[in-house]
């Protein structure tokens, strides 16, 4: 009988280093007032913020788990730890003072290495802390600000801040946005001003050590009138038997004639609960690009939103998902087209295999005052066996007769077709399978720089064992 | 009393603010069964029987209704909640089953007065190797009030063929539920021509299992909406057997302050290799007043399939716009002409003659002239 080709799983090793978190300072675990308020006077949060999340807790104690989704069961709030700080934590812009064991850590994942050669400044938060921050002198000097979010909650951007933390997110958005809302720490801000193009991209990137804890970053990114911005998220972490959660946030304001990119390569591991939310809204003339690659976590809800709130705004999402054994992948976007002339594009794939389920989730909304608004929705799915689910559910919701919105997609297996014809071009039939699904992901590393690219292809290894079918 | 049933469930959901899930049908009154006239029609059986429902089956209970369709039970579109408000009203169903391998076509004619208040359900049974027609028309002379539901189940035999065709034109002011359900067998084909001209608010449901091999579904819909009207629309393509094809292919307009929804799923359940399926809607939009919602799904735990779906939503391209003007066409009657095609190319799609002559002069009323 012949092997099936088989897609090697991804490779997790790397990440899958563990420090001892005994001495981290840590919350009980579970999620009440007096945690919230712990956690507001470790941050010495102003008076707003305290109460900006207390109220949130209210609102996570009112809200109903989302229904239509995959299972959460197994997550259990009484059981997540909301705050871990590691041992001699203070943030740094050297990577010499940061502990050696956490340092080691960023080391292997290649962080610090990829500052070296490729980023104009890098964010790296442990657990619940920033231990890292650093940026680019000649990029300070454009006037870039590329800060933790807590101090510059008491700065000179203060006032700025205030004015636009989740305002795009709001707690009651959902219920795991009023989790956040409550409990968030660590995270970014990033203002670039008007008329700044930033030349290389800013990271941040994101690990979670500790077993049963939460992450719950917010970034927040401002990108002036007529200013440019790539900024790259990364996240990992090791596996446990035991729930983690990473309920983050992203918020981008995109000015008029601005344009930002926000690539993510997501590796969490598969005891990973991921119910991140993100959302950009984008001005006149903007334009916003999510590129995406999911591969990590045991159960995702993930679908950046973009608003496209003035005239000709434009956002496009590029998004790959690759669901193994024992994950249960949502993913997907939206856009909400408020304004004439705006237009959206989404371009995903997905492969499922293994047990794994993949569903590819999105919503384009119209409204009357988008004339002449244009969107286009692809998407393609991969199964590479019979154990494994993917599903699609695209909604449009249009208002307006002067639209012209497009949809398609397409489920199944490697196309014999395909196969033949690369085959009947000199291709023996596992190099033609193996160039068919390396390059069905192609829609995403090609959007990333090399760097990244060549860590998202190391992601995917092809092994050709005899032949499908 | 039963005043409310949910329907047209979305096999699987989606975000709850875009509401599209499930429609509520409510201000339900009690119901009757319309008579149909029991007059011998040629090649068909008549009888009466008690139907069933499955106690405690929600319509939102996904898994338990493929598990029944796996079984081999009939779920038409709308769902079991309109199962149960048959069996609480008290209504025998009617079944009318085919003799002979041609039977002549089955015609069922609804004209609904003022007041209408009945459900009528309906079974027909095409045995093995038989090929069949069956025309259901919904109609009312004037604008009628009311609510009124016709759901028809089918069982379809080995090789048999049957052609369905329906077409409502119901003036507004009505709520109308229309429901539909299907068991293929092996090689069988079932092949539906759905025209809705007009009615009121809508509650259409189609949902077939494709339970034997080789079994084909073909449905093709057109429809437009208009005024207040509401059309609420859910087709489901159960893939059970190997080698099942669906097609489900819409072309509809919107104009005035018409809403509607379009759900359409092919669900391609473990076990149904090699079977391929397509949904396609191509809707025009030709007010700003308009809400369109189009929610095309493909739920997949096959991996040896084929699924697709596309569509368009909007407005004429521009090429098309400024040939047809250039040929002296107002841009009103441009729209005109490109959304009567739309219906006229399903309504040409009716095999009986006289039927699609009565609806080609229903929809082209100046070419009479």
């Amino acid at each position: 009988m012949k092997e099936k080709t088989r897609v090697e799983d991804v490779d997790r090793s790397i990440y899958d280093i563990k420090n001892k978190d005994a001495d981290a300072y840590k919350f009980q675990s579970g999620l009440d007032q007096d945690v919230v308020l712990q956690l507001s006077y470790e941050k010495n949060d102003p008076k707003w913020m305290r109460a900006f999340r207390l109220k949130c807790l209210e609102m996570f104690n009112e809200m109903n788990m989302p229904q239509w989704g995959p299972a959460i069961d197994g997550l259990d709030m009484d059981n997540i730890v909301t705050y871990v700080r590691p041992k001699d934590n203070k943030m740094v812009a050297d990577w010499d003072e940061v502990p050696s064991e956490i340092k080691n850590t960023f080391e292997r994942l290649g962080i610090p290495q990829a500052e070296r050669e490729a980023l104009a400044g890098v964010g790296a938060q442990y657990d619940s802390e920033l231990v890292y921050h650093n940026l680019k002198e000649e990029v300070k000097q454009q006037g870039v600000i590329y800060s933790d979010l807590e101090s510059a909650l008491h700065g000179e951007y203060a006032e700025m801040i205030r004015e636009h933390f989740m305002k795009l997110v709001p707690p009651n958005d959902h219920k795991f946005a009023a989790l956040h809302g409550a409990v968030w720490s660590g995270g970014s801000f990033v203002y670039v001003p008007p008329g700044v193009k930033v030349e290389i991209p800013l990271q941040s990137y994101f690990r979670l050590n500790a077993p049963g804890a939460g992450q719950f970053e917010h970034t927040l990114i401002i990108v002036d009138e007529g200013a440019d911005l790539h900024f790259i998220e990364g996240c990992s972490a090791p596996k446990y038997n035991i729930a983690n959660l990473h309920a983050g946030c992203v918020e981008l304001f995109v000015g008029k004639n601005a344009k930002m990119r926000y690539s993510t390569i997501e590796n969490w591991s598969k005891n990973m609960y991921n119910l991140n939310t993100k959302k950009a809204r984008v001005e006149e003339g903007g334009s916003v690009e999510w590129i995406s690659g999911s591969f990590g976590s045991h159960v995702s809800y993930l679908y950046p939103t973009s608003v496209l709130a003035g005239r000709g705004a434009s956002s496009e999402f590029t998004g790959v998902t690759f669901s193994g054994g024992g994950q249960d992948l949502d993913t997907g976007c939206k856009a909400i087209h408020l304004a004439p002339d705006t237009t959206s594009f989404v371009n995903t794939r997905s492969i499922s295999k293994d047990g794994g389920k993949n569903t590819f989730r999105s919503s384009i909304v119209v409204m009357p005052q988008a004339k002449n608004a244009k969107a286009a929705v692809s998407c393609e799915s991969l199964m590479l066996d019979s154990i494994s689910r993917s599903d699609t559910i695209p909604a449009m919701d249009i208002r307006t007769k002067d639209a012209d919105i497009g949809h398609e997609a397409k489920i199944g297996k490697i196309s014999d077709d395909a196969v033949f014809y690369l085959m009947s071009r000199g291709l023996s039939e596992e190099e033609a399978k193996a160039l068919i699904v390396s390059g069905f992901a192609d829609n995403v590393s090609k959007e990333l720089p090399l760097e990244y690219a060549v860590e998202m292809n190391n992601l995917i290894r092809l092994e050709m064992i005899g032949s499908i079918g | 009393m039963i005043v409310k049933i949910e329907g047209n469930h979305l096999p699987k959901e989606t975000w709850n603010k875009l509401d599209v899930n499930i429609a509520g049908i409510d201000s339900l009154p009690t119901f009757s069964c319309r008579d149909i006239d029991m007059l011998e029609v040629d090649g068909w059986k008549q009888s009466r029987f008690t139907p069933k429902y499955h106690k405690d089956l929600s319509p939102r209970d996904t898994e338990k209704i493929r598990a029944l369709s796996k079984k081999g039970e009939i779920i038409s579109g709308v769902g079991p909640d309109l199962d149960r408000l048959i069996v609480a009203s008290k209504i025998d169903a009617y079944r009318f089953e085919a003799k002979g391998k041609n039977p002549k076509p089955l015609i069922l004619n609804f004209d609904f007065l003022s007041g209408a208040a009945d459900l009528t359900p309906i079974e027909i049974v095409v045995g093995d190797g038989v090929e069949a027609v069956v025309v259901e028309q919904l109609t009312a002379k004037k604008v009628v009030h009311g609510v009124a539901g016709a759901q028809i189940k089918f069982k379809i035999g080995k090789n048999a063929k049957v052609t369905f065709v329906q077409v409502q034109d119901i003036l507004s002011n009505m709520t109308f539920i229309n429901d539909v359900g299907a068991i293929q067998k092996d090689d069988s084909e079932f092949n539906v021509i759905t025209s809705i001209i007009s009615g009121g608010t809508t509650y259409y449901g189609c949902q077939t299992n494709l339970y034997g091999k080789r079994a084909k579904y073909n449905h093709d819909i057109g429809y437009m909406v208009k005024g207040n009207e509401k059309l609420d629309m859910n087709f489901v393509a159960e893939h059970i057997a190997k080698k099942t094809e669906a097609s489900i292919h819409a072309e509809g307009v919107l104009r005035g302050n018409a809403y509607k929804i379009f759900r359409s799923t092919v669900d391609f359940n473990v076990g149904c290799t090699a079977s391929s399926g397509e949904e396609r809607e191509n809707v025009l939009l030709m007010d700003d007043t308009v809400i369109n919602k189009t929610v095309p799904l493909i739920l997949c735990d096959e991996e040896d399939v084929e699924g697709a779906h596309g569509g368009t939503i909007g407005r004429l391209d521009d090429e098309t716009l400024f040939y047809m003007m250039s040929r002296g066409m107002t841009k009103e009657e441009v729209y005109q002409k490109v959304a009567n095609a739309r219906l006229d190319a399903v309504i040409n799609k009716i095999p009986v003659p006289e039927i699609r002559d009565r609806w080609i002069k229903r929809l082209h009323p100046e070419e009479e002239e």
